[in-house]
C-alpha cells in the first residue's frame, strides 16, 4: 500500500493554495477550445456510429431492412459503424481526454491551442471523408482500416499536431515524478501513429502479398484496442479515481509493473486471431504466450483499482464520473482475462468465427474504454466550461441504458456465440440451420444496441444543453443524488 | 509471406527496443525510486490528498469550489 511521503504532511499555505488554483484554472482555460472540440465532436460520431450500428444489427436478423439503398447495405454500414466509433468516437475523445490529463499532470497549459483546435477540425474532416468514402463504396475492405486512402492525410497531419503538443507538454513538465497516467497516455500517443501508419502503408498504400496481409491486419486491429484505447482508458482511470475520492492509488509499484508489462508484451498479442490459419506455428504460439502473459498487467490493475476504492464504494451512489470509470475499470479486468483465455487454442477453436468474438470486442471497446471515457467527460467538461451538467436525470438516462445495454449485449452474444461455435465444430447440423438458430440472439443484440443509443442521445442532449445554457455556473457538481455532509445521510434515487 | 513476417517482426522489435530505451531512461532518471511520492504527485495544494474533488463527496468541513 502507498504510504504518505513525509513532506505531504505539512499543510500548504494560503498563498500556495491560491497559486495552485490559479494555475489549474489557467491550464483548464487553455484546454477549453481544443479539448472541447475533440470531446464535443466525438459525441456526434458516437451517436452517428450508434445509429448506423442499429441499422447493421437489424440487417443481421431482417436482411430486407434498408436493403434497397446501396449506401445502406450491410457491407457498407458495418464498416462505417466500426470506423465511426473507433476513430470518430473513441480516438477523438481519447485524444481530448489524453491531452487534458497530460496538461493537468505536467502542470503546463496547452500553448498553441489554436493550432490544436485546427488539428481537431482536421481530424474530424478525416473521419467525415472516411465515413463518406465507406458509405459510397470506397472501403478498402481491410477490417479496422476501411477508410479510403484519401482520408489518411487528414488524420496524419492532425495527429502530427497532437503528438507535437503532447511532446511539448512532457518536455516542459514540472519537475518530479512522471505519474503513471502520463506514462500510459504518452505511450499511447507514440504507439497509435506507429501502428496506424505502418499498417496503412503495408496494407493500403503498398499492399504486401495477399497471404501476408492477415497477420499485419490483426497485429494492427488488436493493438489498436490494446495499445491505443487501453492505455488512454487506464491512464484516465488512474488519474480520475484517486482525484475524485482524494486518495492515492493503492500501490504505485503495481501500477509501474502493469504499465511496463503491457508495453513489453501487448504488441505480440494480435496473431492469436489467426489460430487455425495457414501461418507459421511459432508466430501464433508466440502470440498465445504473450496473450496469457497479459494476466500480469491485468491483475496488477485490478488489484490497484479495487483496493484504491476500498472504503469509498458508497461514493458510487453519488459521483457520475466515479460510477462510469469504476464500471469501465471492472470491465477491463473481465475483458482482458477473457481475452487471454480466448487466445488458448482449445477455447479459440470453439469461439473463433462466432458472435462470441463480437461480444468480446464490445466488452473491451464499450464496457471498458467507452465507459471510462464517459466518466472522464463528466469530470472534464465542467472544469473546461466552468459550468455544471444541467440535469442529473439525463446523466441517469445515460448510465442505466448504457450499462444494461452492454451487459445484455455481452451475455446474449457470448452465449449465442458459444452455442454457434459448438454446433459448427460438431459438423452434423447444416450451416444455414446454425445461422437460423442465432437469430433470437441477434434480435436481442438490436435491443441492446438501441438501449445504448438511448444513453448516447441523453449524453449528447446533456452536452448541448450544457453548452447553450450559460446560467449553469453553480459551484456544486451535478451528482446522482444529494448528500447531506453534516449527517452523512443521503437522498439516493440513482 | 516471409517478407511480411520479417517486416512485422522488425516493427515489433522496434517497438520493444523503443520501450526498452524508455525503460532505461526512466530508471536512469530515478522514476522508479520513491514510488510513494509519485502516487501523491496528482494532488496539489488546492486539491490536496484526503479531499474529494467533487465537493458533495466531502465530509462537510471544506468550502473550496472548482
Amino acid at each position: 500500500m502507498t504510504n504518505a511521503p513525509s513532506d505531504s504532511a505539512s499543510r500548504p499555505t494560503k498563498s500556495d493554495t491560491e497559486e495552485s488554483l490559479r494555475r489549474r484554472l489557467e491550464i483548464d482555460r487553455a484546454a477549453r477550445w481544443p479539448v472541447g472540440i475533440f470531446i464535443g465532436s466525438s459525441l456526434v460520431w458516437l451517436v452517428l456510429g450508434s445509429l448506423i450500428a442499429i441499422a447493421a444489427s437489424i440487417k443481421l436478423h431482417d436482411p430486407e431492412f434498408l436493403a434497397d439503398h446501396p449506401w445502406l447495405t450491410f457491407g457498407r454500414v458495418r464498416p462505417a459503424h466500426l470506423n465511426a466509433v473507433a476513430y470518430g468516437w473513441l480516438s477523438t475523445c481519447g485524444i481530448g481526454i489524453g491531452l487534458w490529463i497530460l496538461s493537468r499532470l505536467c502542470r503546463v497549459p496547452i500553448e498553441d491551442h489554436r493550432s490544436l483546435a485546427l488539428a481537431a477540425v482536421l481530424w474530424n474532416m478525416g473521419n467525415a471523408v472516411g465515413i463518406w468514402g465507406i458509405l459510397r463504396g470506397d472501403s478498402t475492405a481491410i477490417e479496422w482500416l476501411e477508410y479510403p486512402v484519401y482520408a489518411a492525410p487528414f488524420l496524419l497531419v492532425s495527429f502530427a499536431f497532437v503528438l507535437f503538443t503532447a511532446i511539448n507538454l512532457i518536455r516542459k513538465r514540472a519537475p518530479g515524478h512522471i505519474y503513471i497516467s502520463q506514462w500510459y497516455i504518452m505511450a499511447a500517443f507514440f504507439w497509435f501513429p506507429a501502428l496506424y501508419f505502418t499498417a496503412h502503408g503495408l496494407l493500403v498504400l503498398a499492399p504486401v502479398q495477399a497471404p501476408a496481409q492477415p497477420p499485419i491486419n490483426w497485429w494492427y486491429a488488436h493493438n489498436a484496442l490494446g495499445l491505443w484505447f487501453t492505455p488512454i482508458g487506464l491512464g484516465a482511470a488512474y488519474y480520475l479515481i484517486p482525484k475524485i475520492i482524494g486518495k492515492p492509488i493503492h500501490s504505485y509499484y503495481l501500477s509501474i509493473i502493469g504499465f511496463w508489462t503491457l508495453a513489453f508484451f501487448y504488441a505480440w498479442n494480435g496473431m492469436h486471431h489467426l489460430i487455425g490459419g495457414p501461418y507459421p506455428a511459432w508466430l501464433i504460439t508466440a502470440s498465445v504466450v504473450a496473450s496469457v502473459m497479459m494476466f500480469i498487467p491485468v491483475i496488477t490493475v485490478a488489484i490497484n483499482h479495487h483496493f484504491t476504492m476500498v472504503g469509498h464504494f458508497r461514493d458510487l451512489l453519488y459521483s457520475p464520473t466515479l460510477r462510469f470509470v469504476v464500471f469501465g475499470a471492472m470491465a477491463y479486468t473481465v475483458v482482458s482475462l477473457q481475452g487471454s483465455l480466448t487466445a488458448i487454442r482449445e477455447i479459440n477453436h470453439v469461439t473463433h468465427f462466432t458472435h462470441y468474438t463480437v461480444a468480446h470486442a464490445h466488452l473491451g471497446a464499450y464496457a471498458f474504454a467507452s465507459m471510462v471515457f464517459f466518466g472522464a467527460i463528466y469530470y472534464i467538461m465542467p472544469r473546461l466550461l466552468e459550468r455544471e451538467w444541467p440535469s442529473r436525470w439525463l446523466i441517469r438516462l445515460h448510465f442505466w441504458p448504457s450499462a444494461i445495454g452492454i451487459a445484455l449485449y455481452f451475455v446474449v452474444l457470448s452465449w449465442g456465440g458459444i452455442l454457434q461455435g459448438l454446433e459448427l465444430n460438431r459438423g452434423t447440423t447444416p450451416f444455414l440451420d446454425i445461422v437460423a438458430r442465432t437469430i433470437p440472439y441477434l434480435e436481442w443484440r438490436s435491443v441492446a444496441g438501441t438501449l445504448m443509443t438511448i444513453g448516447h442521445l441523453a449524453l449528447l442532449a446533456s452536452f448541448i444543453w450544457m453548452l447553450v445554457d450559460r446560467r449553469q455556473s453553480g459551484a456544486q457538481p451535478t451528482l446522482f443524488a444529494e448528500r447531506k455532509p453534516s449527517t452523512g445521510a443521503a437522498s439516493v434515487s440513482s | 509471406m516471409l517478407t511480411a513476417s520479417i517486416v512485422l517482426l522488425l516493427i515489433m522489435l522496434c517497438l520493444s527496443v523503443g520501450t526498452l530505451i524508455a525503460f532505461a531512461w526512466a530508471a536512469s532518471e530515478g522514476q522508479f525510486r520513491n514510488p510513494d511520492e509519485a502516487a501523491y504527485s496528482i494532488f496539489d495544494p488546492d486539491e490536496p490528498v484526503g479531499i474529494p474533488t467533487d465537493p458533495n463527496l466531502r465530509s462537510g468541513d471544506d468550502e473550496r469550489s472548482i
